[in-house]
């Protein structure tokens, strides 16, 4: 006799289903020496009750039993295991083979040829615990990472939270901008950011993060913060650009960079400024799809660098009909195109061009969406559309200012703003959309567009916020008119602002007459219509530019009523 | 995607083929600090003649050697960049960082 057999690591539960008593008996025994528990059935019937009252380790079952045999037992108990493996060894007589392949393909493990040896039955039941216990491993193995899993999830949830209210998202409502993000994982590495300077010039930045996923979002972090700061301080696009790169340079290490497109429309005098480090070219496209103007890449992207070495030129056109700026990032160029190969610059220019100025956005996302059922992204995709001069930008802003645009009598539009609008509201489609209302001033639309701009920041910043253009002629004056004008309004309460509009007859003449009217105490107007100040200086240059493009310029009261008529019979060449 | 680095009488070559993405980034930092360690201080050029595509994880890697080269005052070439390669370093203005040819 052997040395004692070595015990199990653990002491398996084995069923052993057999109608023959002394092999029942014999099996049971080898069980016992094996070191595990023995369980019995003598038929299949009464093997699956077991297995379903109390789920043993292994079964061993003989193939050849009355009431239910082996190959009906084999089914029902592999049936009854469900989701986790209850290995079953048949025992099979010499010649039953085909029985046997009937088990097997029932799904039992292995067998045995009766009669068993205590040898192989021995090894075999070793090599069926090795396997449990591999299985009991991976089991926990996935249930640790199910619980990692959640508690990212959870950890990810605050992250989100906490990195929407840092880049203020609500921002993003400007009525001449919209932009779609499609990031490629939950978070994304690229960042669209829009906010308006306190000379109502929009600014807008497209920045693409190296890498993606929370990491790159976090280096864009910082570029939000900067540019939302500085732009409404009134800084300049270029020099917004620097601060970042000085910024990204010396926060990050070099190879998390930051591609950017920062734009710049002044839509008063309908002026684009583009500064381009790294994204691909920024299109404006006309209402038919002409491409009027392209700024390519010409930077380096932000944080690459040395603050000596740092570029700041800006591209810039001016428009005069209305149009859209589209600047994406490369996840948009670089997407599956049709046909194989990429969509490329060229292919995203078609696509915009062939679909009108307001289905270009949606045109887009069904490239996108189509293109991911083929592959899923594997790089952040973001896309932003501004909108100079349109017309339906203008209904939107007029949507915003609550809709107090009034038809006064036919031909007569006015409309009041409060202190709260005119903190809020984006004047200048606002004024767009008032001439446009007027039927007959079409051809006229940009010099009354003008002149509207013009009264309206005299209602604004003397008026009713008392400022003085003088501020201007110091050093670092503008800046300090732009800050105080800022912070005029947000005190303001109380003030409104109402114009009028419409088409009279003067002598025959047809002349659009436009009335504006604050509820500041005025200004001593007769003075500075004596003794303008001189054409060199930074300010003053309003009233003489109303006076030249106007019949007359009238100011009535104490000031604070301001009524221009324009003369719509004069011809263009008049200028 | 295969790294190697071999050596000329006046220049280490770090040549790669493929896809340039994050999955080199192991193989290339090996080749780049093999490079660098090189006692005769030769030229590093990166052959990227066999590469398909690069993406903003590569860039950042030839920025990393590129400093790194930068503190033992050896020069870095990017060199065989065509077609998408090309394209995307002349976006990305590297020019202005790397001799490319």
């Amino acid at each position: 006799m052997s040395a004692p057999d070595p015990q199990p690591a653990r002491r398996l539960k084995i069923l052993v289903v057999e109608d023959d008593r002394p092999t029942l008996l014999l099996l049971t025994a080898c069980i016992a020496r094996m070191g595990h528990e023995a369980r019995t059935a003598v038929n299949g019937l009464e093997a699956v009750k077991a297995v379903a009252e109390e789920r043993p380790d292994i079964v061993i079952a003989d193939l050849m039993m009355p009431v239910m045999d082996g190959l009906e037992a084999t089914k029902r108990i592999k049936n009854l295991a469900g989701g986790q493996w209850l290995p079953v060894l048949v025992l099979t007589a010499k010649d039953e083979d085909r029985a046997l392949v009937g088990a097997l393909d029932c799904g039992a493990d292995d067998y045995l040829v009766k009669p068993v040896g205590f040898p192989l039955l021995a090894a075999k039941v070793r090599g069926l615990a090795h396997m449990i216990e591999l299985q009991r491993q991976l089991h926990d193995r996935s249930r640790e990472l199910a619980a990692y899993r959640d508690g990212e999830e959870r950890d990810t949830g605050v992250a989100v939270h906490v990195m929407s209210r840092l880049v203020n998202r609500d921002l993003l409502n400007d009525p001449a901008l919209r932009h779609w993000i499609c990031p490629a994982r939950r978070f994304s590495g690229d960042l669209i950011a829009a906010a308006r300077t306190p000379a109502g010039a929009l600014h807008v930045l497209l920045a693409d993060a190296a890498g993606h996923g929370l990491s790159a979002a976090l280096n864009a972090l910082p570029v939000a913060q900067c540019f939302y700061s500085m732009t409404a301080k009134g800084f300049a696009i270029g020099g917004i650009a620097e601060e970042m790169n000085r910024k990204i340079r010396h926060l990050l290490p070099i190879e998390r960079f930051v591609a950017a497109t920062l734009i710049a429309v002044d839509f008063r005098q309908q002026w684009v400024g583009v500064w381009n480090g790294g994204n691909p070219t920024l299109v404006a496209l006309g209402a038919g799809g002409e491409l009027l103007f392209a700024a390519p890449s010409r930077h380096l992207p932000l944080g690459l660098a040395a603050d000596h070495l740092f570029t700041d030129g800006i591209d810039t056109y001016r428009y005069d009909e209305p149009c859209q700026l589209i600047a994406c990032s490369d996840g948009l160029v670089e997407m599956p195109g049709a046909g194989g190969g990429m969509l490329g610059p060229e292919g995203l220019v078609s696509l915009l061009r062939a679909a009108a100025p307001e289905a270009r956005l949606e045109s887009v996302q069904a490239c996108v969406r189509s293109a991911a059922t083929v592959a899923s992204p594997t790089d952040d995709i973001s896309v932003a559309i501004v909108e100079c001069g349109s017309l339906a930008d203008a209904s939107r802003a007029a949507a915003l200012a609550t809709g107090k645009v009034v038809r006064a009598e036919p031909g007569a539009r006015q409309i009041s703003l409060s202190a709260e609008e005119l903190k809020y509201v984006v004047v200048a489609p606002l004024l767009l959309d008032l001439v446009r209302g007027v039927a007959g001033a079409e051809h006229h639309r940009e010099k009354v567009f003008l002149i509207l701009s013009e009264l309206f920041n005299n209602a604004l910043d003397h008026g009713l916020l008392r400022l003085d253009s003088r501020i201007k002629l110091e050093a670092g004056g503008f800046e300090r008119y732009l800050e105080l004008r800022s912070r005029g309004l947000e005190r303001l309460a109380e003030a409104a602002i109402d114009i009028r509009i419409e088409i009279v007859r003067v002598s025959e003449r047809p002349m659009l007459r436009i009335v504006f009217k604050d509820s500041g105490c005025g200004f001593d107007y007769a003075n500075l219509l004596q003794a303008p100040p001189p054409a060199t200086a930074p300010y003053g240059h309003g009233i003489p530019l109303l006076r030249k493009l106007c019949h007359s310029v009238e100011y009535r009261g104490s000031g604070s009523e301001a009524a221009v008529l324009y003369d719509l019979a004069r011809s263009e060449a008049e200028g | 995607m295969h790294v190697n680095l071999r050596n000329t009488e006046n220049t280490a070559v770090i040549s790669l083929s493929g896809r340039f993405d994050f999955n080199v980034h192991r193989d290339f930092k090996r080749c780049s600090e093999a490079a660098l360690q090189d006692g005769a201080g030769r030229a590093i050029e990166v052959d990227l003649g066999a590469v398909e595509y690069l993406d903003s994880s590569a860039l950042g890697m030839l920025l990393l050697l590129r400093e790194q080269a930068e503190v033992k005052r050896r020069s870095v070439a990017l060199v065989n960049c065509r077609g998408p390669v090309k394209q995307i370093l002349e976006v990305a203005n590297f020019g202005r960082l790397f001799t490319i040819r």
